[in-house]
């Protein structure tokens, strides 16, 4: 278990490296310098932005800029944006939180939806669950996610002023748990609709192979209670190809969170590296990289763990 | 003249309403001399009932990128500088300057110098009084090329500092504490006293000496000073976050007046989310940016709010490539003729509803500096076709039209300009791209046509950079020096009737020849919360929010 | 050959025999059609203005009305489906023409070549990909070629992977082995034998990453990071619907382009399935 874990840590850093790199030459290289912008104002002089160039150390090679912002990272210094000047540590750490809290909550809605609609319809199929959830299925791989949010904003806030437009908490108010359960609904339910399609299927084609093993009717042919023959062989067996694309789908669901972010002006990671697009703040955008890629990885590798508790034939081998 | 009359009349009226309030203070005239707001002086001496505990919330479209105003580009430092520090004067929405920390001012017979006389009862938020020292300080930091000041060039009028506004010894700098509470400022060469004014309440925020002064000017730079600043403004700092919420509380000693309210919170909001904070009561007020105009009529129509179009300096042009190697536009005809095919009207009329005015020059109609006798080119798309037919204009090729993101109703002109030059047979290609890659490919001449705007202040010079052979601004690369030279002409003289006749002739060159193409200035749709019952809105266009006039109902 | 004959056969029965699958397969033909044909044939093109009905609802000579630049909404609604058809169908083009022969070349020929794709595909995938597609986007310039290319060049690695598997499963068997003893070259074993398995499979996928490929187009360009203006694609035309005035009062303006997405998407979706439950009956839905 320990090789195991060891080795995939080490293939890690390398593809780390590579990413940080790659992205590093692509904002170096890209039009759009930030120095652009104070030219265009004219009561700046050259003299200022030069000054100013200096500074930023933009006029040193590419080597040395990378070199110099590498140690900073190992140091825990992401550099400071070029839009607020905040410190870019800071404002990823504040950013991160509310878009765990929003992916964590979609993961949820969508498991509250896609299991009893998947068990139902593995247990009865061809029955009224089962369309129902075929139903659920297409539409949720079918509707793109802005338009989903759009048509939530226009029926439940716009028509019916039933829930709050956007943003995280009622500003200026303090920060309640009501408050921001209100803001958290629609866009949790928009990013949980994305994967109720192919969770629904996972669940619903690993009971019916789990289903169709001896173990299951050897439990039945008992005299179990079907109650327990569900819960306690089909469901914990059926839960571990599940969990593995659970595992999967959650960093894959970060970045589906930009479109749900804009959307609902959630204050999260994906709102933050659109703000910092559209301003070419290199920091923020190199710091939104690294940190998903970061939280990939370790998701990657927590999933692996996780898939090898459950599997005793893996920590085994 | 009427105009400058009433907003005179206008601005004492308010003077004399603010002095009568809490707090107390002592009343002198503007140094126009009319009469001074004798009744208020009399009425001062109660003590203040003190702020009401109450909160405003103030929005801003775009963030500030450091509390040190010196160090901030972009124009959204003000908005949060102008509630903490002192300014000598402040500008009113016409381009009257009202005094602020200076009580009275003036000129001396030659335009070689003016003499400032400070208000005696500044202090600072600490308790320590202001005085003409700490502007002589400051004065000498923000020359000094160790400290950090994006806009030292704007002081080159100063006597003692270089072209880029460099004075390198601080004794050379010719200011002055002539006593405690007089400051005399030396000029290198005969100023005009609106220009001087002008540079001095747009870029001169006072620093206390007292914490500063450490013996070396650069430490200023990254001073923890800057983490908890200490003006001497109507606000003190509280709390931030970068790039978020900016926090302060009264400043009750303040001298012109207390402000009516305990706590002012500046919030960045993004243009699209204006209307919904403003119609569920989370933003009070917009204080720099516009709403959509998708959203106006639901503003006006709110019961809650009292919506304001209020009319702006800045105007939106169109450029051409007039560098030495693109022959297409160098025909004075040529630009005079896409003058004529440009519908600007309809720019006003459908994408702002109205709300701005068609451009016949940089300056609009209610600039003080406007030549009244200009004439503009009617649209006549039939006229201008012939006129590039006669002019030899080819055709044949499709025309690049680069414009920047983020400005929708500038995006959306450019589709107006696109469908009426396509009207009189001119193949435009419209590419959008982000402000700075727009303005690197400007600058490599990568383009035919470009959409930019400009009027960042009220100087009748304002526009002469971007008509500047060799200047930064100059993104349309024009190598001819005739515009410019006539602005530098008026920007020369001090007297108000011989620069007015110098910047008619600028403006007349200006339209007569169509270097750019003068498309619309647009109004800034704003609005505040009921909540509010006094507040100059128009003046905030020049960051000048006057907060401690504000009243709550 | 007659057996692969009736699989083919076979296979299409099972595929008409799926009622949705049909009727997505219309459908979607009927939209293509639709795009290819109609534009050219209306009064109004994507970008023409009509200087008297700014934001007009639905009326006679604007049938779905018009968006706040004075432009013919069923005119962009059409053009934007070619826009929007265009990138989902190239850029997938783009991932199969570099994943295909990656995938099977590395799971032929094994040793150092096959190690280095696999690590590759481990990079590409691990990269959260809607991050990155922003990222190259706003650093290339936001163009219809920039996203298809982006978006075409981070989908190679899931037709990497397919084929990958598929052709180590294949390539153990007899008549591989057989084929290279009598001396067959590799390019013929591979057409031969390896390639026509895997096909079907690869086709499924292709039909499901084009429905993504839409998908991210038009999240992009609803960003305002995919195609500009003045192009029209169903994606851009939402992106002005962020306004709470717009989302009240203005439906025309953008219920149609979600509403194309949604189906188009959905009959894509249907064929996919159907193609699905065609080649293997045991892991159907109904």
């Amino acid at each position: 278990m320990k090789k195991y874990i060891l080795k995939r840590l080490l293939i890690a850093i390398p593809t780390f490296l590579g990413i940080t790199l790659l992205v590093f030459a692509l904002c170096y290289n890209a039009s759009g310098s930030p120095l652009e912008l104070l030219l265009s104002d004219p009561n700046i002089s050259e003299v200022e932005v030069a000054r100013r160039a200096e500074e930023l150390g933009l006029n040193e090679p590419f080597h040395i800029q990378y070199i110099s912002w590498m140690k900073n990272f190992l140091g825990g210094n992401l550099g400071y944006s070029y839009r607020t000047g905040g410190a870019v540590m800071d404002m990823l750490m504040e950013a991160l939180w509310p878009t765990v809290l929003l992916t964590l909550s979609a993961v949820l809605v969508a498991c509250l939806i896609s299991f009893p609609l998947g068990v139902q319809s593995a247990r009865h199929q061809n029955g009224i669950w089962d369309t129902i959830s075929s139903v659920f299925s297409f539409l949720s791989t079918s509707t793109p996610s802005f338009f989903l949010g759009l048509v939530f904003l226009s029926i439940f806030s716009v028509q019916m002023g039933l829930l709050p437009i956007g943003g995280m908490y009622d500003t200026g108010k303090a920060e309640t748990l009501s408050s921001l359960l209100r803001h958290l609904f629609m866009p949790a339910c928009v990013l949980g609709s994305t994967m109720v399609g192919s969770l629904i299927q996972y669940i619903r084609s690993s009971m019916l192979e789990v289903m169709r093993e001896d173990y299951v009717r050897t439990a039945r042919s008992k005299g179990l209670k079907e109650r327990i023959v569900v819960t306690k062989h089909i469901l914990r067996n059926s839960l571990i190809p599940v969990v593995t694309y659970l595992g999967m789908e959650i960093p894959l669901l970060m970045g589906g969170a930009v479109v749900t972010e804009q959307v609902f002006s959630w204050p999260g990671l994906g709102n933050l590296m659109l703000k910092s697009i559209s301003s070419r703040d290199y920091p923020v955008i190199m710091g939104v990289t690294i940190i998903t890629a970061v939280a990939v990885l370790v998701f990657n590798l927590l999933t692996d763990l996780v898939y090898g508790v459950l599997d005793p034939r893996i920590r085994h081998n | 003249m009427k105009k400058k009359i009433c907003a005179l009349l206008a601005s004492i009226m308010v003077l004399s309403m603010v002095l009568s309030g809490c707090g107390g203070g002592t009343s002198t005239p503007a140094s126009s001399g009319s009469d001074s707001a004798s009744a208020s002086s009399a009425a001062s001496g109660a003590p203040a009932s003190g702020p009401k505990d109450e909160v405003v919330t103030m929005a801003i479209i775009s963030t500030w990128n450091t509390l040190n105003i010196y160090n901030t580009s972009g124009n959204y430092g003000h908005c949060v500088a102008d509630q903490m520090f002192e300014r000598l004067v402040s500008c009113t929405h016409d381009g009257e300057y009202l005094p602020r920390l200076a009580t009275g001012w003036e000129m001396a017979e030659d335009n070689m110098s003016m003499t400032f006389t400070l208000n005696q009862d500044a202090k600072w938020h600490d308790g320590e009084p202001l005085t003409a020292d700490d502007v002589v300080f400051t004065l000498k930091a923000v020359t000094n090329e160790k400290m950090d000041n994006y806009y030292r060039s704007k002081f080159v009028s100063v006597g003692g500092t270089d072209e880029n506004g460099i004075c390198a010894n601080p004794d050379d700098l010719q200011v002055e504490a002539i006593d405690k509470y007089t400051v005399k400022i030396g000029f290198s060469s005969p100023k005009d006293e609106q220009t001087i004014l002008s540079t001095l309440c747009s870029f001169l925020y006072i620093l206390p000496q007292h914490i500063l002064d450490t013996g070396d000017y650069s430490s200023i730079n990254s001073s923890d000073f800057w983490s908890k600043p200490v003006g001497a403004g109507p606000f003190k700092y509280v709390k931030d976050t970068a790039g978020e919420q900016l926090e302060m509380t009264a400043n009750e000693d303040y001298y012109l007046g207390c402000p009516d309210f305990k706590t002012l919170v500046i919030k960045v909001v993004p243009a699209a989310s204006l209307t919904a904070g403003l119609l569920n009561g989370d933003i009070d007020v917009v204080g720099a940016g516009s709403i959509p105009l998708a959203d106006w009529e639901t503003i006006k129509a709110s019961d809650n709010l009292v919506a304001n179009a209020i009319t702006t300096y800045s105007y939106q042009y169109m450029e051409f490539n007039l560098s030495d190697n693109n022959d297409a536009f160098q025909d004075p005809a040529v630009r005079i003729a896409f003058d004529k095919a440009i519908n600007k009207q309809l720019m006003v009329d459908q994408l702002m509803a109205g709300e701005g005015q068609v451009a016949v020059g940089p300056m609009p109609k209610y600039h003080p500096y406007y030549n009244e006798d200009l004439v503009a080119n009617a649209y006549d798309p039939a006229a201008a076709k012939s006129e590039l037919e006669a002019a030899g204009f080819d055709f044949g090729r499709t025309y690049r039209l680069i414009v920047p993101q983020g400005n929708q109703v500038r995006e959306q002109s450019a589709l107006v300009i696109q469908q009426n030059l396509k009207d009189i047979g001119i193949k435009v290609e419209i590419e959008t791209y982000d402000f700075a890659t727009l303005l690197e490919m400007m600058r490599n001449g990568d383009f035919d046509l470009g959409l930019l705007g400009g009027g960042s202040n009220i100087d009748p010079n304002e526009s002469a950079v971007i008509v500047k052979p060799g200047s930064a601004q100059n993104y349309s690369l024009l190598t001819d020096s005739k515009w410019y030279d006539l602005a530098a002409k008026g920007d020369s003289l001090v007297d108000f009737d011989a620069r007015k006749e110098a910047f008619d002739a600028y403006q007349a060159a200006l339209v007569e020849d169509q270097p750019y193409i003068w498309l619309y200035h647009q109004n800034n749709l704003q609005a505040y919360s009921k909540r509010i019952t006094e507040i100059p809105m128009e003046d905030f266009i020049w960051y000048n929010y006057e907060v401690w006039t504000w009243k709550l109902a | 050959m007659s057996q692969k004959r009736t699989e083919r056969l076979n296979f299409i029965k099972r595929f008409c025999k799926n009622k949705l699958a049909v009727i997505g397969l219309v459908l979607l033909v009927l939209i293509t059609v639709t795009v290819l044909v109609v534009p050219p044939l209306l009064p109004y093109d994507e970008a023409e203005i009509d200087v008297v009905a700014f934001s007009a609802a639905p009326s006679a000579q604007h049938l779905l009305g018009t968006d706040t630049t004075g432009r013919d909404v069923l005119a962009r609604l059409l053009y934007g489906g070619r826009v929007s058809l265009f990138v989902g169908v190239v850029s997938t083009l783009i991932s199969v023409v570099i994943g295909i022969p990656l995938g099977l070349l590395a799971a032929f020929y094994r040793g150092w070549f096959e190690t280095l794709v696999m690590r590759a595909t481990d990079i590409f995938m691990t990269i959260p990909s809607t991050i990155l597609i922003l990222f190259l986007v706003s650093m290339f310039g936001p163009s219809i070629v920039t996203v298809t290319v982006v978006i075409g060049v981070l989908g190679w690695t899931k037709f990497a992977r397919q084929i990958y598997g598929t052709v180590l499963s294949v390539r153990e068997k007899d008549y591989i082995e057989g084929g290279k003893a009598i001396g067959q070259r590799d390019s013929v074993i591979i057409t031969r034998y390896i390639l026509p398995n895997a096909i079907a499979p690869i086709f499924i996928s292709i039909t499901f990453r084009i429905a993504s490929a839409i998908i991210l187009e038009s999240s992009l360009s609803f960003l305002g990071l995919g195609v500009q203006m003045p192009a029209a694609s169903w994606g851009n035309m939402l992106y002005n619907a962020q306004s709470i005035s717009i989302l009240k009062s203005c439906q025309w303006m953008w219920l149609p382009p979600g509403l194309a997405l949604m189906v188009t998407i959905l009959s894509i979706n249907f064929v996919g399935n159907g193609l699905r439950d065609a080649l293997d009956p045991k892991t159907s839905i109904r």
